[in-house]
């Protein structure tokens, strides 16, 4: 699925919740839902912070198998995540990169040639018993 | 536009050094900056934060805990988490924000 978005706070819980939903369906166990979620949440909620100047950005989800491709894509002027100090743990900042490559079982920033950035997160699926996903995604 | 997604907060204060907060619903991107409205009067000790009911929170959510901690630690009070669910404290040690909340074993 594929999606362009506002670059407004109130998109994020929308998409997240439309992740789900198809997560939900094809069987993903819940503790994976939950990580998915809140790594994709951090994606769409740096880019709504920082994604200066573009009023739009995509979301777009795919899954091979049992690895889900989750890309999220702006048309701002770009990002270095080198340049964002860690968190230290009485500071307000810093946590959202922290907190998407310890769920993410990989995390690549990319910035386009253009404008913008594309933030790729990729995660392992597992299926809770009996799910109806195993059975129809096929590469 | 798109609706917010709804944070319910409960404030008891039910003696005058010791604030309970209870947060009920998401607290994340959009709804992070309601927790600044929480009024903490002179005086106060202790602020409790009760996040069982909390189904979802992210790291603007997480900012919002420690900018409130921030605030009680202006009135030289201190806030603990007293609550959360397994979720929320995995999330809470794997950021390091267990010890600076003081987050209960569970």
């Amino acid at each position: 699925m594929a999606l362009r978005l506002p670059r407004d706070a109130a998109s994020v819980p929308l998409i997240r919740q439309m992740l789900d939903g198809t997560l939900t369906s094809l069987g993903v166990e819940p503790q994976i839902r939950d990580d998915i979620e809140l790594m994709l949440t951090e994606a769409c909620s740096n880019v709504i912070r920082h994604a200066e100047p573009c009023d739009e950005y995509t979301v777009s989800a795919m899954v091979y198998d049992d690895l889900c491709v989750i890309r999220v894509t702006d048309n701002g002027h770009g990002f270095d995540p080198a340049a964002v100090r860690e968190a230290t743990p009485g500071s307000e900042h810093g946590r959202g990169l922290q907190i998407m490559r310890a769920l993410a079982d990989d995390v690549r920033f990319t910035n386009k040639r253009e404008h913008g950035a594309v933030v790729c997160l990729e995660k392992r699926l597992r299926y809770s018993p009996g799910a109806a996903g195993p059975h129809f995604i096929k590469t | 536009m798109l609706d917010k997604t709804p944070l319910q907060i409960e404030v008891n204060a039910s003696d005058a050094t010791t604030v309970q907060l209870a947060l009920i619903g998401d607290l994340d991107f959009d709804t992070a900056g309601e927790l600044a409205s929480v009024a903490l009067s002179e005086g106060v000790e202790r602020v409790d934060v009760d996040l069982s009911g909390v189904g979802f929170i992210d790291s603007s959510g997480l900012a919002a805990l420690v900018r409130l901690y921030q605030r009680a630690a202006a009135e030289d009070a201190v806030l603990r988490v007293v609550a959360a669910t397994p979720y929320l404290r995995s999330l809470l040690r794997m950021t390091a924000l267990d010890r600076l909340f003081h987050l209960p074993p569970a």
